[in-house]
């Protein structure tokens, strides 16, 4: 299947932003890894199977762009984090709780709960993307969960 | 898929806002960045002016250039930015040509995007902790200056200093960190005072 990037990029660009944003935690950088991905693909023009082939594609490459564009310099989060979290969500509740939340976890953690919680993704599915094996991720996730479990109870946020 | 542990409706609630503003051009090459970009994100509660004694006019070369005066490294210094994009500025020392900081960002208000002006880019990055080429780290905060590098264990430090508590990761490459600023975080007890530490080191 081939579509117009341009098509492609109107349907996936937040959702690939929101991976990306789970590395980078730092806006600017999320947008190149996303422009850096569409780049590649509207470059290398591959053939995809199926939406689902094209999907996974995508996820895999913006998270190794994020990757590459936090190693490639030294790279500094200056976000503070209630200046992000009230960014998005100005009233104090469960939302922006979990916002907050999921920000101080490791970056590992952060990008299987995106992959699983918000794109649905199977842990078989996020192993493939990130090139990871089956019980790492299964791992990961769970040590995601407990942490984020454990700042929710804890912290007032 | 089992998915009880966490509402998965309510994570997608608190993440839908993360939204890819910029314009996805695709002539571009994939860039590399020569020096850090702090784009940042500013409270719901941000003041939508510049700075009181800021001047515009228009540069020959660029956009509109900016006369500030902000904390950077430590020290008040008169700055210079030049807005480069939609969202971005690049903050000129006066009598340089190379920028020393690019950064910008937007905030939401009433539900749009607004721009942050260069004085509140500029504040935004008056702490923040910095690695010199010798390895020393360097914890900036408006005029408060410290050495902070023999707090480091394993990669990691946790920091107080001023109500601002800094967990700090230094990566191979990189480094990350993020700041609580509205109360006392939950481990309280694991940050070191900065202040306090150089206190008994004397």
């Amino acid at each position: 299947m081939r579509e117009p990037v341009e098509t492609l990029i109107a349907r996936y660009k937040d959702r690939l932003f929101g991976a990306a944003f789970s590395v980078t935690q730092n806006q600017a950088d999320a947008q190149d890894a996303v422009q850096n991905t569409f780049i590649k693909l509207y470059q290398n023009d591959p053939a995809f199977e199926n939406e689902e082939h094209l999907r996974k594609w995508l996820f895999r490459t913006v998270y190794n762009q994020a990757k590459d564009i936090r190693r490639s310099f030294w790279h500094k989060n200056r976000v503070s984090l209630c200046e992000l979290s009230e960014t998005y969500h100005p009233e104090p509740g469960a939302e922006r709780d979990l916002f907050e939340a999921v920000l101080r976890l490791k970056e590992k953690e952060r990008i299987v709960l995106q992959l699983f919680y918000y794109e649905n993704y199977s842990v078989k599915e996020m192993a493939e993307i990130l090139h990871l094996r089956e019980a790492t991720v299964r791992k990961q996730l769970s040590r995601a969960r407990q942490a984020l479990k454990h700042l929710l109870d804890e912290e007032p946020l | 898929m089992k998915r009880k542990s966490l509402d998965q409706d309510l994570y997608r609630r608190a993440f839908s806002p993360l939204h890819c503003t910029g314009e996805i051009r695709l002539e571009d090459k994939p860039m590399k960045k020569t020096h850090s970009l702090a784009y940042a994100f500013a409270s719901a509660a941000a003041v939508f002016v510049l700075g009181a004694g800021s001047i515009c006019y228009a540069a020959d070369i660029g956009g509109f250039r900016t006369l500030l005066s902000g904390w950077v490294q430590g020290e008040k210094t008169n700055v210079e930015a030049v807005s480069n994009s939609d969202t971005g500025y690049e903050f000129y020392k006066e009598g340089e040509s190379e920028p020393f900081l690019g950064g910008g960002g937007v905030a939401y208000k009433n539900g749009k995007e607004v721009r942050l002006s260069a004085q509140e880019v500029l504040d935004m990055n008056a702490s923040y902790v910095d690695k010199e080429e010798d390895g020393t780290i360097i914890l900036y905060d408006k005029n408060f200056k410290a050495d902070i590098t023999d707090l480091f264990k394993n990669n990691k430090a946790k920091v107080a200093e001023n109500g601002i508590y800094w967990d700090i990761t230094l990566h191979e490459e990189s480094m990350e960190y993020q700041t609580k600023r509205d109360g006392d975080p939950f481990d309280a007890k694991a940050y070191i005072d900065i202040t306090e530490r150089n206190e008994l080191a004397k």
